[in-house]
């Protein structure tokens, strides 16, 4: 490296020559950092939250014991294991019995989480625990105290065994969100499982193998489960068990991580893009300054080789000075991310992993060499004549390469960033595709203007004529301009949707409560019941479980029901007259007069992993008795709800035999709340209903809302800095397209001063001219972000398409306010620097 | 007898427009002697900055050989010309072409930097003394008046010590007084340095001070005159 690189690099940068390529760069590096940094630290916090709710980072399930070969496949990677057997059993205190959900855990349990422990019936002076209970002890659930009418220190009976209660247990990590967790907890140790006799052959336990460890021994056992499952669905092997993992594991948090995920890597993407536009006008109007320069070195015997070799090392520079600023300032900015997602985030954030450092460099390097580069390609070839002779073509890299350069860097980026080359692919179409449009719209805007202008005031004209004469710049800021706002307001309504679909996921009425298990005979006195506690439900489904038999009178194998979750175990089946609410159908017609022969309906991915179609005969078997139907309709069913869903849905009628249990969801105030255990704080109706009807199972829905609430507001407020950095990403574009343009202006407002102007009239013609620009800039971003919005919203999030009319009025606005703004406060010097002083500074 | 320094040789300079070929150099052929300092006068369009363009190495001409010492600079490509432009060339503008983000200082010590000349500070301070900008030296050039800004061009070509100085149109942005002043300091460097100068003027008075003056008209040398 010579010195005088770093001299003329240094002049160039006091020169103020570099100000808009540097900031460019820096911010676009800030934002990838801190976006990386900011979703690499969350996504593991949540990671490691979310194995807190399994209790571990993998868990193998089973309704038999766990298989030798799961065990010594995690005894070989070293890693750290509990386990448990989950069941129903009555637990008797005195004359008092409930059904209770028994857990059995060894010493090890909870891998990951903690259980919340309390001495105190009212769920004060909670203690954390990392291990389960000793032997002879147990832990139980606030409403089994209420059961079972017990003190800690009562002696309660499991089996044959007599257990001390010890805890009440506030919260445990692993309690789950389903059905499953019915029936209040009596948590033992497994050790004491034999002594209770409860487990026997024909029992119905639950079998969890817990695992943690580091990283790479997780994904090695992961994959090679994948593997042996892949081995087992073509051997006659029946599916014995099944591999949870944080993905699969709590479906609406991981599917809010992903998105979230998503859409932090598309801002950081937008951001970039921005970045990169600013970089590549201000690395045009860096070129055009440095042609002279070169010129000259060139008429002093430089060679183009040595130019070239100045041109890299300083581009180097550049590119490492502002990458490592820009990682610097992202550390910094994550931290406020952080700092702003403070009052949500519970959890100690891990460190980050080098990913996000990678991404920086990389984003840097490539920005500088898709970017600048291309701009300042051309300069060493540049005719040394040219000191002679000013009006000597530039043989500018042509348009049409330098975009070429710029959306393969982008695309490098974006695949890099998404690990997607369809996304990538899609994602820089769409925006080419925008580019184009927006240069053809913008002209055809230009010509109108220009009709419009030629008979209006003075300043109007000249404003206008502006615009006109100078159409090639225009257009380049018009496109710069419009995309700049158009990828803002995508953001905008990106983030609005985002938010809005979350919050409708969790309605006013969300139901707080679940019943579960009413007895057929007890329906009519539990309404009663809740009407008198003055809380309203959602509709009552009776429901008997059952498994699927034949299909077309064609015994279903052992095969294909090893390749369904739906047909290797019991599901829940109801019947109704109407359509659930959140159901819709997709195949089939919903039953409206009475059938001739039994019909029902089927959830769509059970029906795709079954292969069923409308119009199959099913036989179905509910407690040993057969039952046949006619596949009527397929529905869809939104699970998220919160309200009873079913695989299979009869017409009425059909299970009034088979003494079905029903269940339905309560609303009783605010779901928000969570209730953390405690006996005080359960809603009325829940203590009534425990005591007169003890078989009957209410699972509070608090602690699951707050869940998720969390992962939200989480997301959503980084989401907002976010928003900030890529604002000013768009503001630098705005700087640098005026950029462009700027000598020109300077001298002709001079000219147009020396020959009398007054000011007024020279800030009127800039007014009109930038209010103009903005105003087609904004319509044309509002239309461009309404057609992004559609695609993303589509295909990216999953989500129902919506019109955006507010976004055409905030683009339109903002780009008036805005750009006027911006154009004049970049543009101050035309106006307030003398007019001889301005031609000096141009020539 | 005097070693020539710059010979022309059948040199002509065509152009393609779009609806002919146009000629701006026919036929020229010269001989210049080191240390002499030569004029090439004529009107506009005459195709004297042409001329001077290939005589210093900037172009090609279409025929004809140049030679620059013992180089023939029509036989080399571009990398070969800058390499002997940076062994014997300098130049001075009419436009001054001084670097606006650069300071008079640096403006001429840039290309003694660029040749990797380890005094070029010193150097640069020296002939700024010598144009007398002493006091000037931090001073942007747009906060230097024209007069002052071609001294400063003048202590960056002569700081170089180039064997050949060439200049077009030195006093052409600049009044009468001012342009007096510059092209006396121009013959004086001229003299101490003993370079070969090789000047286009529209001046009557400054092509007077040459040893030769060459005239040009159409794109034909008409005469040379020797004093």
């Amino acid at each position: 490296m010579n010195l005088i690189d770093i001299k003329l690099l240094w002049r160039d940068w006091k020169g103020g020559q570099l100000n808009l390529v540097v900031s460019a760069l820096v911010l676009a590096v800030m934002v990838v950092t801190a976006v990386s940094l900011f979703a690499d630290r969350v996504e593991r916090g949540l990671n490691q939250q979310i194995t807190s709710f399994l209790a571990s980072d993998l868990t193998v399930r089973g309704g038999i014991e766990i298989s030798d070969v799961y065990r010594d496949k995690a005894a070989e990677l070293s890693l750290q294991t509990a386990e448990l057997a989950l069941f129903r059993s009555m637990v008797f205190a005195g004359d008092n019995n409930h059904l209770a959900s028994v857990k059995a855990v060894s010493n090890a349990y909870p891998l990951r989480g903690q259980i919340e422990l309390s001495d105190d019936l009212g769920a004060g002076n909670v203690s954390k625990r990392s291990s389960g209970p000793e032997s002879g002890e147990a832990w139980v659930e606030a409403r089994a105290f209420n059961l079972l009418d017990i003190e800690i220190g009562d002696t309660i009976e499991v089996g044959y065994l007599n257990l001390v209660v010890t805890n009440l247990i506030v919260n445990e990590p692993d309690r789950g969100t389903g059905f499953a967790a019915a029936g209040a907890r009596v948590m033992i140790s497994i050790d004491d499982l034999p002594a209770s006799q409860l487990v026997r052959p024909g029992s119905r336990i639950g079998y969890r193998f817990l695992m943690s460890g580091d990283d790479r021994a997780i994904e090695q056992y992961k994959a090679w489960y994948q593997k042996r499952e892949d081995a087992l669905k073509s051997s006659s092997e029946v599916k014995h068990f099944r591999l949870v993992t944080p993905e699969n594991a709590e479906e609406q948090l991981a599917d809010a991580m992903q998105r979230g995920r998503a859409f932090l890597l598309l801002s950081g993407t937008i951001g970039v893009l921005l970045a990169g536009i600013a970089m590549a006008l201000a690395s045009q109007r860096y070129a055009s300054r440095l042609t002279d320069q070169v010129a000259l070195m060139k008429a002093w015997g430089q060679s183009t080789r040595a130019i070239r070799r100045s041109q890299f090392m300083r581009l180097f520079i550049i590119a490492a000075i502002s990458t490592l600023l820009g990682m610097l300032l992202g550390w910094l900015a994550h931290y406020m991310l952080l700092e702003v997602a403070k009052g949500v985030l519970d959890v100690e954030l891990p460190m980050p992993g080098s990913r996000p450092w990678i991404v920086a460099i990389v984003t840097g390097f490539v920005c500088v060499l898709g970017f600048a580069l291309p701009a300042l390609w051309h300069l060493p070839t540049i005719a040394p004549l040219r000191v002679l002779r000013r009006d000597l073509p530039d043989s500018l890299l042509g348009q049409g390469r330098r975009l070429v350069i710029g959306i393969v860097s982008l695309l490098l980026l974006t695949y890099w960033y998404s690990e997607s080359i369809v996304t990538s692919i899609l994602f820089l179409a769409t925006m080419f595709i925008l580019f184009a449009v927006c240069a053809l719209i913008a002209l055809q805007f230009l010509k109108l203007v220009q009709r419009f202008g030629s008979w209006r005031g003075s300043f109007v004209r000249l404003g206008l004529a502006n615009l006109w004469r100078r159409r090639g710049q225009t257009l380049v800021q018009l496109v710069g301009f419009s995309t700049t706002l158009m990828l803002l307001l995508v953001v905008t309504g990106l983030r609005t949707n985002l938010i809005e679909e979350w919050q409708a996921q969790l309605p006013d009425d969300t139901p707080s409560h679940f019943l579960y298990n009413v007895a057929d005979r007890e329906v009519d006195a539990v309404k009663q019941l809740l009407a008198e506690s003055d809380v309203t439900t959602t509709p009552w489904f009776p429901m008997v479980r059952g498994r699927l038999v034949s299909i077309n009178s064609e015994a279903i194998s052992r095969e294909r029901m090893a390749q369904s979750d739906g047909l290797s175990r019991e599901v829940n089946f109801t019947q109704t007259a109407d359509l659930p609410v959140s159901n819709e159908i997709v195949a089939g017609h919903w039953w409206a007069t009475a059938p001739e022969r039994l019909e029902f309906s089927i959830e769509e991915q059970v029906a795709t992993e079954i292969g069923v179609d409308i119009g199959d005969q099913i036989e179905f078997s509910i407690g040993g008795i057969k039952l046949s139907a006619t596949l009527a309709s397929i529905r869809s069913v939104d699970w998220q709800s919160m309200n009873p869903n079913f695989y299979v849905v009869f017409y009425p009628g059909a299970l009034d035999r088979f003494a079905p249990n029903w269940v339905t969801a309560v609303r009783a105030g605010n779901t928000m709340e969570v209730n953390r255990g405690a006996l005080a704080k359960q809603a009325p109706f829940v203590n009534k209903m425990v005591k007169q009807y003890p078989t009957t199972v209410v699972l509070e829905l608090g602690d699951v809302i707050a869940r998720i609430r969390d992962v939200i507001d989480r997301v959503t407020q980084g989401l907002e800095l976010i928003l900030f950095l890529v604002l000013i990403c768009g503001a630098l574009v705005l700087f640098a397209a005026i950029g462009v343009s700027y000598d020109e202006r300077l001298r002709e407002n001079a000219i147009l001063r020396t020959l009398g102007s007054s000011k007024k009239i020279i800030l009127g013609a800039l007014t009109i001219e930038f209010a103009t620009l903005g105003a087609i800039a904004g319509l044309i971003a509002g239309a461009g972000a309404e057609l992004i919005l559609f695609f993303v919203q589509r295909n990216v999030f999953d989500m129902a398409t919506q019109w955006h009319p507010n976004l055409w009025a905030l683009g339109l606005f903002s780009g008036v306010i805005f750009i006027t703004a911006l154009g004049l406060l970049r543009s101050r010097d035309i106006i307030t620097v003398p007019p001889l002083q301005s031609l000096r500074q141009v020539s | 007898m005097t070693q020539s320094i710059l010979r022309a040789h059948g040199v002509s300079k065509r152009v393609s427009t779009a609806d002919q070929d146009l000629t701006i150099l026919d036929n020229v052929s010269l001989d210049i002697k080191l240390g002499e300092s030569v004029a090439i006068i004529g009107p506009s369009g005459a195709g004297k900055s042409t001329l001077l363009g290939l005589l210093a190495g900037l172009d090609t001409p279409s025929d004809g050989q140049i030679w620059m010492g013992d180089h023939e600079i029509t036989a080399t490509n571009e990398e070969g010309r800058a390499a002997i432009r940076a062994e014997m060339v300098g130049f001075v503008f009419q436009t001054f072409q001084l670097l606006g983000s650069l300071t008079a200082l640096e403006n001429v010590s840039l290309p003694m930097e660029l040749s990797g000349q380890r005094d070029a500070r010193e150097r640069a301070v020296e002939y700024l003394s010598k144009v007398g900008l002493s006091a000037r030296l931090t001073h942007y050039p747009k906060q230097l008046s024209g007069g002052e800004q071609q001294r400063v061009a003048l202590a960056r070509a002569f700081a170089c010590s180039p064997k050949i100085l060439f200049a077009d149109e030195p006093t052409g942005n600049l009044d009468q007084a001012t342009g007096l002043k510059i092209s006396d300091l121009l013959f004086d460097l001229n003299q101490q340095t003993d370079t070969t100068l090789v000047l286009v003027t529209h001046e009557p008075r400054l092509a007077q001070r040459c040893q030769s003056i060459i005239t040009i008209d159409d794109g034909r040398l008409l005469s040379r005159v020797d004093s």
